[in-house]
């Protein structure tokens, strides 16, 4: 297995046979899978897959009860409440972006770098969202709630940013965009990768998400069905068939899972 | 005139530094917290505690004072507050159940205030501060401790202002009071923030108790529950939440308060603050001051 | 022999039962707006309401039933008024404004000395009160409001209390129970003061005061504010404990703010839970042996 390298330096995240249980519900059921440094990682899976409880789990933010193991930079980290998670360099972008709304653009993005003691590095911090999302420097006094859901979600990344994470992790960021929305936010996830962050995202948005990722998973009623390059992913027939509807594909691609 | 004017200002001082810190818990985490007169009370007699035997002096009483009825406070919130939130996912569920905790707590804090003074009304002994009164012509003067509650006022008024607007952890609680999960994702230890919240809530409280205490010369057990109904007012028309609405709506009922008694039915004083509830919720229940809502997710 | 000692206990303890019965109506009338959401704590003041028009109209020559039935009509007006001024406030504003009208009307009973007299109150009012009509209301208020927890009722109103919403795009008219149950309450609390008034033959304009307002809660929360039978359970415990635990004497409210607290805090279903979670103990024990894992599903804390 791939989780038996305890201190891999070129792993960010490892995550091993994580369950997650709402009472009787099992959302997820032994998921394993591994972020490497420097990786942009997508897992795709349909409504109600686990998705959202995967993250949540990760972060420390759900009330359920969790089981396995997850390393992130070789540090355990199930278990521990969310704010302590988000100092080692971890944060998630969460499902809905959930900016929060009676603050301004500005506000929510030094509530971002919360953590960040020093003011010039959170100065420096601000400059480089700004540059990455100019948007949010022309709407920095309006509160954030008034923002539409495309420049929310510009904000979340932000917000994200000024962390200064190691690793990102993002619930659905094309979620309830228009596709040229969706557009912009992948190249927003580029962008952050290129900044040097590896990125852990879940998308039903099949398509967009293998054009950026290096790595993808596919998730099913809380387990990995299916994992490989993105190129392998995206040409297997069964995940052409169910997230990318091609058919035709279907029949040309090899079989990856 | 000019004498009502100055004693409004000085009582709307008190009701500042009083209603401050229900508005903060209130505002930031749900908690409607009936302790707070008692809280106020048990700060007053710790004053009594520590003066009457003329051991300790003013300043270190008031700072003792105020911690301990910051510490009271702080114990509610790390025995009972915290775990309902946690527990009780249910927005309504917990706003109840931190309700009745606290209407047990101030029964609880009234009851061992009450026994220790035996029921009675309890005042520090003047040596305790020493009263100089200055003449401003006339009939017309105020006194030291007068000048210290409208100073105390007034810092501790602008300092929680400008600290919920501009710093760091002004900026936490305003996020907290919205929406705390995904304030804890973003590196926020929210329970450490509602802690110090809820200590500095009762903290000003105690402070506001031990200047009344010397201000007043006695309190007993009910003055907290009369304090804590004017607050109800003051929250109510300066919009729950709002510091700059609570510090405006304190020195307004002050005055009306003032003038009720002293040119109108004296006796129907109370009444000021319950009729004024009563038509602000009518009239504008969001409070004079507040702005635009947001619904939370 | 049996009926004689029956009727000797009864006749020893027919104040405390006399007792018990006016606050369990006062803590039904906290319960039932509870139960449904509604944070209003308005039946004290209709408490006071009650009593005083009860009491007022009796000292003027009128006959018993027509001065209780005057009162309740009152109150079913007032509280109707009430909840239409009301109406937008939810949680904690509710709260807050109730007790704010209950304190309200304790300044206007204390100040109109014209028609209530004043501080000093009203005394020499005619004992016109037995127990029977008193048992006889409190029983049907329990069937009421075991009515009103049962059927499509009980679910309407668990729903506008969990997600109100929600309930709204069930299609249930939530504004309409939420007036209901507001004016069951203020009737309730209404009877429980002419009662009082009637049977004791004294009113003082501090009888519904705060302390009230903290005694029918922590019945209410002590014994359970889910059902009536918790209602009653704390209105019998709060008014019997005190006699029994003359030793604990003046440190009896320290018990009831600690119970308070401890009850919020872990047991939200008041002591009424905690009975039924230990009849239940026994079975679920056994189903325990047999299955370990189907233990979970049952021992879920309900919202
Ligand atoms: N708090 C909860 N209590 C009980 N069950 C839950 C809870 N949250 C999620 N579930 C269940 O867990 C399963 C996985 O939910 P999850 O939100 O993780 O899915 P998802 O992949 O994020 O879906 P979506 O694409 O709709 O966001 C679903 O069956 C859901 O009903
Ligand atoms: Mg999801």
């Amino acid at each position: 297995m791939s989780g038996t390298d305890e201190n891999d330096p070129d792993t960010a995240l490892q995550v091993d046979d994580l369950t997650v249980r709402y009472g009787q519900v099992t959302a997820v059921a032994g998921l394993s899978l591994r972020v490497p440094s420097g990786s942009v990682v997508a897992v795709l899976g349909a409504n109600g897959a686990g998705k959202t409880s995967t993250m949540r789990a990760l972060a420390g933010s759900i009330r359920a009860s969790i089981d396995g193991r997850a390393r992130l930079f070789g540090g355990s980290i199930l278990g521990l409440s969310a704010h302590r998670i988000a100092a080692r360099g971890m944060v998630l972008v969460p499902e809905g972006r959930q900016v929060i709304a009676p603050l301004t653009v500005e506000e929510n993005l030094l509530l971002g770098g919360y953590r960040q003691r020093s003011r010039a590095r959170l100065r420096e911090l601000m400059a480089e969202c700004h540059e990455l999302f100019p948007i949010l420097h022309e709407r920095a006094d309006s509160p954030a709630g008034l923002l539409s859901g495309g420049e929310q979600q510009m904000l979340a990344f932000g917000r994200a940013l000024m962390s200064d994470p190691r690793l990102i992790l993002m619930d659905e960021p094309s979620m309830g965009l228009a596709p040229v929305m969706v557009d912009r936010v992948m190249e927003a996830v580029e962008a952050l990768h290129r900044r040097g962050a590896s990125i852990l995202m879940v998308e039903q948005n099949a398509a967009s998400a293998l054009q950026v990722a290096t790595h993808a998973y596919v998730l099913d009623q809380g387990r990995i069905v299916c994992s490989g390059t993105a190129t392998e992913v995206g040409s297997d027939p069964v995940v052409a068939q169910t997230f990318l509807g091609l058919r035709e594909q279907a029949q040309a691609g090899q079989a990856a899972c | 005139m000019l004498q009502q004017l100055i004693n409004a200002i000085v009582f709307g001082s008190v009701l500042t530094l009083f209603s401050l810190g229900l508005s903060l818990a209130w505002g930031t985490l749900d908690v409607l917290n009936l302790a707070h007169g008692a809280v106020f009370v048990f700060a007053g007699f710790i004053t009594y505690e520590l003066t009457k035997d003329s051991t300790m002096s003013f300043v270190p009483t008031l700072i003792v004072a105020s911690l301990a009825a910051g510490a009271v406070t702080l114990a509610l919130e790390l025995v009972a507050f915290r775990r309902i939130r946690l527990h009780f996912p249910a927005r309504r569920q917990a706003e109840l159940s931190m309700l009745v905790v606290s209407v047990g707590a101030a029964t609880v804090i009234g009851e061992v205030v009450s026994h220790q003074t035996s029921e009675a009304a309890f005042s520090p002994p003047a040596s305790a501060f020493s009263i100089h009164r200055y003449s401003l012509g006339g009939s017309v003067g105020i006194t030291n401790i007068q000048i210290l509650i409208v100073v105390a006022a007034i810092i501790v008024a602008v300092a929680l202002d400008q600290g919920i607007r501009r710093t760091r952890y002004g900026r936490a609680i305003r996020a907290l009071a919205y929406d705390p999960t995904t304030t804890q994702l973003l590196g926020v230890n929210v329970g450490a923030v509602a802690a110090a919240t809820m200590f500095l809530a009762g903290a000003l409280a105690g402070l506001a108790g031990v200047m009344l205490a010397i201000y007043l010369g006695g309190e007993e057990v009910a003055t907290g529950q009369d304090y804590l109904l004017t607050a109800f007012a003051i929250l109510i028309v300066g919009g729950v939440g709002s510091i700059r609405g609570a510090i405006v709506s304190a020195y307004l009922i002050a005055l009306a308060e003032t003038a009720v008694v002293a040119y109108g039915p004296s006796q129907w004083r109370d009444g000021v603050a319950f009729l004024l509830i009563l038509v602000m919720l009518l009239v504008r229940p969001q409070g004079l001051f507040a702005r635009r809502r947001f619904q939370r997710a | 022999m049996a009926i004689a000692s029956i009727s000797s206990w009864y006749a020893g303890n027919e104040t405390l039962i006399q007792n018990i019965l006016i606050y369990a109506l006062l803590a039904f009338s906290v319960q039932v707006v509870l139960r449904a959401g509604v944070f209003s704590l308005a039946g004290i003041g209709f408490y006071a309401i009650g009593s005083y028009t009860a009491a007022l109209l009796l000292k003027k020559g009128w006959p018993t039933v027509p001065s209780i039935l005057a009162a309740v009509l009152l109150c079913i007006l007032l509280g109707y008024l009430l909840a239409l001024l009301l109406v937008r406030l939810r949680d904690l504003y509710l709260a807050m404004a109730t007790v704010a009208f209950d304190l309200m009307v304790g300044v206007v009973a204390t100040n109109w000395t014209g028609l209530t007299g004043g501080p000093l109150g009203v005394t020499g009012i005619p004992l016109v009160m037995g127990t029977l009509p008193i048992f006889l209301t409190a029983v049907g208020a329990m069937l009421l409001l075991g009515l009103l927890q049962r059927g499509v009722l009980g679910r309407s109103f668990e729903a506008i209390r969990e997600d109100e919403p929600l309930a709204l795009t069930l299609a249930i008219d939530t504004s309409r129970y939420r007036h209901f149950a507001f004016v069951i309450s203020c009737v309730l609390g209404c009877l429980a003061g002419a009662y009082h008034a009637l049977l004791f033959g004294t009113i003082e304009p501090t009888d519904a005061g705060f302390e009230l307002i903290v005694l029918a809660l922590s019945m209410v929360i002590i014994g359970g504010f889910r059902s009536w039978a918790g209602a009653l359970l704390g209105a019998i415990l709060l008014t019997w404990l005190p006699l029994e635990l003359t030793s604990v004497g003046s440190w009896l409210n320290l018990v009831y703010g600690g119970l308070m607290i401890v009850l919020a805090t872990w047991l939200p279903g008041g002591l009424l839970d905690a009975l039924r979670a230990l009849l239940r103990l026994p079975a679920r024990l056994r189903l325990l042996l047999r299955s370990p894992s189907s233990l979970a599903a049952t021992g879920e804390e309900r919202g």
